[in-house]
């Protein structure tokens, strides 16, 4: 058996190996070190053909990653890197590539998002095996995307730069499940840079739309459709 | 607040390690930063790699706006995981290739496999015009001379095996079926395929 499973080293490597097949050879290499060494040397040959295949991101996804990481911490650090946050704080490493990189402005957006059971809720729908990630169209220049696991059944939407609603409305979630709409939360953007919103109950959902409403009362939408997209 | 800059950014050498005594760290550094949650060492990060990562969905996956969203997924796994990133196995950039073109596969066949398997039944009709669509875009979108030259060395089966594999993102069983090769034959090229492309790779640096 050994001798054979040897033998899709390439295959795994290349990611080429069904699903099945994927979670044995893994399961084995747990236990080989001489198979765990050879994967390991190979993957960074496979790295170097996925560089050659580099090409400009589009400018839209940098606003929208930023503004994710804004909102979600990254696993706890091994012990060894363990120091206290400094947000603030300007590494001498980043001065030292000075102009390389725009990252004015976090400093505000970084005010609002002390909120552990929201970080945790986001933290756990970005962990998902099965997270999608959605771009959400918007006419009005509002950046968002919806993060959402069909197993947790839940998702994060993130937008930035929406203006607080007029006239002390609110904006509403709706999910549509064939044709009906179903409200799916609400939130003000009132003094928020990046808002993050959980939305749940998005199994069986098709499109996810944001509305803006007079207030949280309204059982179907009626308001401007501020961001909507398509989950299915 | 510091200055926006339009200046460009310059490429990282493939794979580079840490250690280097340039002025600008390395992606370990980097990492290992990021790792604390830091957002300004993140950025950076992201003007590095974010091309790499596009390209390589891309690649894979055609669609540029699919290939954005699982850009996306990327890079949010990379601010999530980069405290479990392990120096000891690997450079980070080979990690998060790896990460890249696991997710972008995983994609092509949770997303379409509808429609992928429709495709193959035409690719099973008419092999060699399935490979030759896929072999002619590698080649035009190719960008470093070396990966081209290591490719170049390979047999035709083990390139056309590899590249299939890693660039259209099918199993070795599809691999197989699009060859018209046996199973062990195909496994078995692709892994001295790929030491055949570490060896070339070896002789060039």
């Amino acid at each position: 058996m050994s001798v054979d499973i040897h033998t899709l080293i390439g295959a795994y490597v290349l990611d080429a190996l069904p699903a099945d097949e994927r979670a044995h050879f893994e399961r084995h290499l747990t236990e080989c070190d001489v198979c765990g060494a050879e994967v390991n040397e190979l993957l960074g040959v496979a790295a170097r053909l996925g560089l050659s295949a580099v090409e400009p991101a589009p400018p839209s996804l940098r606003r929208r990653v930023l503004d994710a990481i804004d909102v979600v911490r990254p696993l706890s650090p091994r012990a060894d890197l363990q120091r206290p946050r400094s947000w603030g704080r300007r590494l001498a490493l980043v001065a030292a590539a000075a102009g390389l990189v725009a990252v004015g402005g976090l400093g505000v957006q970084l005010a609002d998002r002390a909120d552990p059971a929201l970080d945790a809720a986001v933290g756990q729908v970005l962990a998902a095996p099965d997270v999608r990630t959605v771009v959400l169209d918007s006419d009005r220049g509002v950046e968002a995307t919806l993060h959402w696991s069909p197993e947790r059944d839940e998702g994060v939407l993130i937008a930035a730069g929406l203006p607080p609603p007029d006239d002390g409305g609110v904006y509403q979630v709706w999910a549509h499940r064939e044709g009906e709409p179903r409200r799916a939360g609400s939130f003000d953007a009132a003094g928020k840079a990046t808002v993050s919103q959980v939305v749940r109950g998005l199994r069986g959902v098709q499109q996810i739309a944001v509305t803006i409403e007079p207030d949280e009362g309204a059982v179907a939408p009626t308001g401007p459709v501020v961001l909507q997209g398509a989950l299915a | 607040m510091m200055q926006a800059s339009d200046r460009p950014l310059r490429a990282v050498p493939p794979l580079r390690q840490s250690g280097d005594q340039s002025a600008e760290p390395s992606t370990e550094d980097l990492l290992a930063l990021v790792a604390t949650g830091d957002q300004d060492a993140f950025a950076v990060l992201y003007e590095r790699c974010a091309g790499q990562i596009y390209g390589l969905v891309r690649r894979i996956l055609r669609d540029p706006a699919q290939s954005e969203e699982v850009a996306q997924e990327v890079l949010l796994e990379i601010w999530r995981h980069a405290p479990r990133f392990d120096p000891q196995r690997g450079s980070a950039t080979a990690w998060i290739m790896t990460m890249t073109h696991r997710r972008a596969v995983d994609r092509v066949r949770s997303e379409q496999s509808a429609r992928d398997r429709d495709d193959r039944a035409g690719l099973r009709d008419d092999p060699v015009h399935g490979i030759d669509v896929v072999a002619e875009e590698v080649e035009v979108r190719m960008e470093h001379q070396e990966v081209r030259r290591a490719l170049d060395s390979l047999t035709q089966l083990q390139r056309q095996a590899v590249e299939l594999a890693y660039y259209g993102g099918h199993t070795y069983r599809e691999v197989a079926q699009l060859l018209g090769a046996p199973l062990g034959t195909v496994k078995t090229r692709l892994r001295d395929g790929l030491i055949r492309l570490r060896d070339e790779f070896g002789q060039s640096q």
